[in-house]
């Protein structure tokens, strides 16, 4: 007699609708490449060299990480990718070799693994990296000071320390338009303002990040940035310089879109979003870091499971009246 | 199944088909099992023995309260044992083997359902073992529990619960004149308790006119618009609740089929044997209802339909996003069940203990807006107090968050995990504090 079929049982739904990680990681680090390939345009192959480093490294790294913590298998899930191009495009052109592996290296490592790998860490590894090279080496990370052997069309010095030495008079040196194109002083491709901005739309028509987060940030900001301005047009920078300079346009997009820190109810989206941009231009104003998006974010990835306390009320189970 | 959302403001939406076939009646199995349990009731008592032989529609067993289980072939009950049900609990069953000739009970038609008197349909249905909402007077002594609760509302649903089937609505298409009549019997028991009928948009215009007594109530094609739950919960006017809460309040709900398999029965005298089941799956260009005896096996129709099974295939009792799988093809077909379906290997869903990337999409989706990804990993982690008030009490197990869920997550199940927890561990303070109360009685 032939033996009844072996079933096969799992819970229910047995059916998906095909989204997987690797899908949404993958669509972001996608949208990315334009800033990337407008960093190389710009930078030519010392720009490349860092991404491909950087890249590399973080992917080996990640790849060892996760063997040494038996979850193998995610480093196929794209987020690695995703926060090693992030990475890359953060540094500046000039970035040397060693410290681009210690960034590799510090990422996986104290970003990613300690915390318990994707899903697991509270801040967002690519800012928590960057802070901490920040902190160790503020001289070779000074994109100015490595950039200096080129012919530029455009002030040889980040906008934003420009701004805070002279004051506002440095504003006019770096026309909006420019700025917009990614004409600045900075990471690889971390000050592409337009081409990113294209990417995150991108992202956002497509439904791979929430819509309100970059919205609220960009809108703290220019809120905030127009307050100051306002109070005292002589001191404080204009909203769109603001906006366009550093890594402003990255972290709206890239950055604070990372679900992990990050809040998922609609109104924490929005509180959240909004006092990013609003510690942002805070810290860039008075603070000793001049882009202070950095710090902003860190801090606000540490407030977001609290933030995330307004949702929208459950609709509960109630008891009707007879 | 279902979209992908589109522009990312809009979420996935998963529809209820609206195909229809001819409905195929199979010819009876040659052996059906009868569980001898349903939730919300008493328990049976079998009146026959191992050995005996029965006819079609002949008692088997029966609750103090005469809800019986009838013999729906005419054979020999060959074992009452295990049995266990869609969802894996272990009961008692009856297994009958069928003989070649088949014999019915004899019946006591009703002529016309519109002019009877309650008291007869509701006697009637007693003598057909139906376990109606309505309890003669005479009865009342025996009965327990739920079943003395008056009754309020009635909804009659003709939706069915999940995309892919097609019971419920084909009772309006197939069995039209039958469901109408059985509609009015309703509306005579249920005196002043308020009926409601639940249908399709797009059947509520035609059926106005021929059920003018009651309220129709159309739902739209989304699949969560089409769930009990929350269609209960819209009749009582709150925006969820729990089924056992809605029957303490005077709610009752019945599906037009068994509204209509209880007029028929009464029509004709002849207790329930009968039920429709779509089967959809491999091997099928499309979905097939099917109608067959209660108590036969997956098995049966599926080769009777030239369903072929094999290893690594997934067989449910239900549909995607609810169904049940089963172990064994000799699980029966009961009262409860509306679809068989079929995966083949390859297409077979495996979740995974991926970690949660906190995207928010289950929670977005959540038709009772609970913190999905938030309740999920307090379950997953044993937290069962907060899970349950990150909002697991208010899940209606839709299985979206489940479907949506980008790292394939079992997050369905981490919900029930948790409720399933939380009611073992007030199950087990309530014996505790029992035992101290006896403790304390035995002390006096």
């Amino acid at each position: 007699m032939k033996r009844p079929p072996l079933l096969s049982v799992a819970m229910a739904p047995h059916a998906h609708v095909g989204s997987t990680v690797a899908e949404i990681y993958g669509h972001q680090a996608l949208a990315l490449l334009p800033a990337a390939i407008g960093g190389v345009v710009l930078w030519g192959l010392a720009g490349l060299r860092v991404i491909l480093l950087t890249v590399g490294c973080v992917l080996v790294f990640e790849w060892l990480g996760t063997r040494l913590m038996k979850r193998e298998g995610s480093v196929l899930d794209g987020s690695a990718l995703l926060q090693g191009l992030m990475l890359g495009l953060l540094l500046h052109a000039g970035t040397p070799w060693w410290l681009v592996v210690v960034a590799a290296l510090v990422m996986v490592v104290l970003g990613r693994c300690f915390f318990g790998g994707l899903g697991g860490y509270a801040l967002n590894p690519v800012f928590l990296t960057y802070a901490i090279l920040l902190v160790s080496w503020p001289a070779r990370l000074n994109a100015a000071a490595h950039l200096t052997n080129r012919v530029l069309s455009f002030p040889a010095v980040e906008p934003l320390v420009a701004w805070r030495t002279v004051g506002n008079g440095a504003v006019e040196s770096f026309p909006l338009g420019s700025l917009l194109l990614g004409q600045q002083i900075g990471g690889v491709g971390s000050s592409m303002v337009l081409l990113l901005l294209l990417g995150g739309l991108y992202l956002v028509l497509r439904g791979f990040i929430a819509w309100r987060v970059p919205l609220a940030f960009l809108v703290g900001m220019f809120l905030t940035a127009l307050v100051l301005n306002l109070s005292d047009p002589a001191n404080y920078a204009p909203p769109l310089f603001h906006l366009f300079s550093g890594a402003a346009m990255f972290t709206a997009f890239f950055v604070l879109t990372d679900f992990t820190t990050g809040p998922v109810n609609p109104w924490a989206q929005v509180v959240y979003g909004v006092g990013c941009g609003l510690l942002a231009v805070i810290i860039r104003t008075f603070g000793v870091f001049p882009d202070g998006t950095i710090f902003a974010v860190l801090l606000m990835n540490l407030a977001h499971p609290l933030i995330d306390k307004i949702h929208s009320p459950l609709i509960a189970v109630e008891v009707p009246t007879r | 199944m279902g979209t992908e959302r589109l522009f990312g403001f809009l979420k996935p939406r998963i529809e209820m088909d609206s195909w229809d076939g001819e409905v195929k009646t199979l010819p009876p199995p040659d052996r059906v099992k009868l569980p001898l349990a349903c939730v919300g009731q008493m328990p049976f008592v079998p009146e026959v023995q191992v050995g005996a032989q029965v006819r079609s529609g002949q008692i088997l067993a029966a609750t103090p309260s005469r809800t019986a289980v009838h013999a729906t072939l005419t054979g020999e009950v060959t074992s009452i044992g295990p049995l266990y049900t869609p969802d894996g609990r272990e009961i008692q069953g009856i297994e009958l083997l069928a003989a070649d000739k088949e014999v019915w009970v004899t019946a006591s038609p009703t002529e016309d359902l519109r002019q009877a008197d309650a008291d007869e349909l509701i006697d009637g249905l007693v003598d057909l073992g139906f376990n109606s909402p309505w309890k003669p007077e005479d009865l009342r002594g025996h009965i327990q529990g739920d079943e003395l609760l008056p009754v309020t509302s009635v909804a009659i649903v003709a939706i069915d619960r999940e995309p892919g089937i097609a019971v419920q609505r084909r009772i309006l298409t197939d069995f039209r004149s039958d469901f109408v009549e059985s509609v009015a019997a309703v509306k005579i028991m249920a005196d002043d308790a308020k009926v409601v009928v639940v249908v399709p948009q797009r059947f509520r215009g035609e059926l106005s006119s021929e059920l003018p007594n009651v309220e129709l109530m159309g739902v739209s094609d989304d699949y969560i618009d089409n769930d009990w739950r929350l269609i209960l919960a819209r009749i009582a006017g709150v925006g969820n609740l729990t089924v056992r809460a809605a029957r303490e309040a005077g709610l009752v709900l019945l599906t037009a089929e068994d509204v209509a398999a209880a007029g028929l029965c009464l029509k004709k005298g002849l207790p329930r044997t009968d039920k429709l089941v779509t089967v959809s799956g491999k091997g099928l260009a499309q979905p097939v209802t099917v109608s067959t005896r209660l108590g036969t096996p997956i098995g049966y129709i599926l080769e009777q339909l030239g369903l072929e099974v094999g290893d690594g295939d997934r067989v449910l009792l239900g549909g995607l996003l609810r169904g049940h799988p089963q172990f064994d093809l000799q699980a029966p077909i009961t009262r409860e069940t509306d679809a068989v379906t079929v995966l083949g290997a390859p297409e077979v869903y495996h979740p995974v203990e991926e970690p949660c990337i906190n995207c928010g999409r289950c929670g977005q989706i959540c038709p009772v807006d609970i913190q999905v990804g938030l309740a999920a990993r307090y379950a997953e982690f044993g937290l069962v107090e907060e899970a349950y008030d990150a909002g697991a009490h208010a899940c209606i197990e839709c299985g979206l968050c489940g479907f949506v869920c980008p790292a394939h997550r079992p997050l369905l199940q981490y919900m029930r995990s948790a409720i399933s927890a939380r009611a073992d561990a007030e199950a087990s303070a309530a014996e505790s504090e029992a035992e101290v109360a006896q403790g304390a009685a035995s002390e006096e």
